[in-house]
């Protein structure tokens, strides 16, 4: 596994009284697609704003050898982002958008960016004004993508989006722009669209740190079985994090109880990420 | 390119409206309105003007010229609302829309932003208006000229060739470091509220000053001892709000001397003391006011490095 691109350490932030982030530390690999995965309210934001130097904290952060809160202007020419609320400005047009990254960014890369717009319905003189708000993504996206930056932090991207450009927005993501030298950092409630493309997982809840793993960990640690009838009180024994009764089957998820157990109570399967993170979550509501 | 000149680009992209539009649009209809002016005053007068002596003719040239002087007020008045609409709201509008989020993505640090926004309010706005008001001068003149030949008069000769001319021309333009001087503290305080606030900026720049300076104001002709702290209360709240228009020294200064030595007196109105600026440099609270205007702007620029949002 390669070097550690993020390090964080005690991150701790208060808004006034109330608690955002909870003394959370982890550290991410090279390489890797990963979901920040939280309810509304969850800290995501304020994690990612850190990450970015936009907001001040406590404890030690390591992006990429800066510290975000002193090395800002260095490590904004490693990363990139799209923010959950940002927007391009609606006087720009696409000609112009291109010209500027072009003249500020040194790691940008002009006919790749005129290759992915080659394929969407933007014009040259085309204001954001006038575009769809799926037009102003990809337009944004191609910016992005067009960068040779190490790590891509996207919050909220699709946001709002209709399925077809949400599908294609990640599509893009993976085809084009991920390889292994890249991090992708994806912050999203909506935990359907990206789990088949995410590599790792982390859930934030309440400011703090639920579950930071990769898939592989994840597929081995967690097992749905569906209980036979006559096993339930077996199977509560082993202490499921969830428990659920569709159409009159139960069905149980469980955190790091052996296969060999699980295998005799019922049908197991590896939990998707959506049930996992119900399972998590379900008591923030 | 430096990414500097990419930075004003954005602002021009952004704002081309305001800073060339409308002093484009105003010197055209100044133009037009000096022009009509000459045009039903004097298009008679000027065939006695041939056959008169040529001390009459010499003075009658000279005010001419001087009179066309006037264009500065009215540029200037235009240069100062640009710059109060661009300077409050600059900041804000980046922060209102998001797309704050998007400049901070690339790499480009406060300062170079925040120095982009105050090079054009203290380089390109007043260049433009400079060349709007020297334009609005010169095709006036031409027009004068052009008006005076059809009554067989040339005058094109005796206008374009005075040194009066070139010395008042010389003049509107070496006042451009007084402005930045002047302009200083309005741009600092600009700066600083629009990066700071949550909402309606310009309520902010333009409010606070007046309802701070103007109940001690009142204050100041009730109670005698109030008089000194008045004082300063009003010059900060005048400097805060008058220092985007060049000129804005006739409102602090009203006693600037009057240069008889020059064609200066002959220039009407406003003008007249807004080409007396150079007097201005020699005030030190000039310099004081210019230092908190850069102090301010430093400000702005830590305030932006956290404040991304509204």
């Amino acid at each position: 596994m390669s070097a550690a691109i993020i390090t964080a350490t005690n991150i701790t932030k208060h808004y006034g009284k109330k608690l955002a982030l909870d003394n959370i530390s982890f550290s991410l690999p090279a390489g890797r697609i990963v979901g920040l995965i939280g309810p509304n309210g969850s800290g995501k934001t304020t994690l990612i704003k850190a990450l970015l130097g936009l907001a001040p904290f406590k404890g030690e952060l390591d992006v990429l050898g800066f510290d975000p809160r002193t090395q800002r202007d260095a490590l904004m020419h490693e990363v990139s982002f799209i923010a959950d609320v940002a927007i391009l400005p609606r006087w720009l047009n696409v000609k112009n958008a291109v010209d500027f990254v072009e003249g500020v960014h040194p790691k940008f890369s002009r006919s790749k960016c005129e290759a992915y717009i080659a394929n969407t319905k933007l014009q040259p003189n085309m204001k954001v004004s006038q575009m769809s708000k799926g037009m102003v993504v990809q337009l944004h996206l191609a910016l992005v993508m067009a960068i040779d930056a190490k790590l891509l932090v996207l919050d909220e991207p699709t946001l709002g989006l209709d399925i077809l450009y949400r599908r294609q927005f990640y599509q893009n993501l993976l085809e084009d722009y991920f390889d292994h030298n890249r991090t992708i950092l994806i912050a999203t409630h909506q935990v359907e669209e990206i789990e088949n493309i995410l590599t790792d997982l982390i859930f934030i809840r309440d400011g703090k740190l639920a579950l930071n793993a990769s898939l592989e960990e994840i597929n081995a640690r967690f097992i749905e079985v569906q209980v036979a009838p006559q096993n339930m009180e077996v199977a509560r024994a082993q202490k499921p994090i969830d428990e659920r009764t569709q159409l009159g089957k139960t069905t149980m998820l469980f955190d790091g109880v052996h296969l060999g157990i699980l295998e005799k109570l019922g049908e197991c399967r590896n939990s998707n990420i959506v049930d996992l993170f119900i399972a998590t979550m379900k008591d923030t509501i | 390119m430096n990414t500097f000149i990419w930075c004003l680009r954005r602002e021009l992209w952004e704002h081309w409206t305001l800073l060339l539009g409308l002093p484009v649009v105003l010197a055209a209809m100044v133009t037009i309105q000096i022009t009509a002016d000459f045009y039903f005053q004097f298009s008679d007068a000027i065939v006695l003007l041939v056959a008169a002596p040529a001390e009459t003719r010499a003075a009658f040239t000279l005010s001419l010229i001087t009179t066309k002087f006037a264009a500065l007020v009215f540029m200037q008045l235009a240069l100062g609302l640009s710059i109060l609409f661009y300077g409050s709201s600059t900041l804000y509008d980046d922060r209102r829309d998001g797309s704050n989020f998007f400049w901070k993505s690339l790499p480009l640090s406060d300062a170079k932003m925040v120095g982009a926004k105050v090079a054009i309010v203290l380089v390109i706005a007043p260049l433009i208006s400079i060349i709007c008001t020297l334009i609005v001068i010169g095709v006036s003149l031409l027009a004068v000229g052009e008006i005076a030949a059809f009554s067989g008069l040339n005058a094109f000769g005796a206008l374009f060739a005075s040194a009066t001319l070139y010395g008042l021309i010389a003049k509107t333009i070496s006042l451009w470091p007084v402005f930045v001087l002047t302009t200083l503290p309005a741009l600092g305080w600009m700066l600083a509220v629009s990066a700071l606030v949550k909402k309606r900026p310009l309520i902010w720049i333009v409010g606070l000053p007046i309802i701070i300076a103007l109940p001690i104001s009142f204050l100041k002709s009730v109670v005698e001892r109030a008089s000194s702290f008045a004082w300063v209360a009003e010059d900060v709240a005048t400097r805060l709000l008058m220092g985007v228009s060049p000129g804005s020294w006739v409102v602090l200064r009203p006693s600037l001397s009057a240069d008889t030595s020059s064609p200066i007196k002959n220039v009407p109105g406003a003008a007249q003391y807004i080409l007396q600026g150079w007097q201005i440099p020699t005030f030190a609270d000039y310099w004081m006011a210019a230092a908190i205007g850069l102090a301010l702007i430093f400000l702005a620029i830590r305030i932006r490095r956290w404040r991304v949002d509204v």
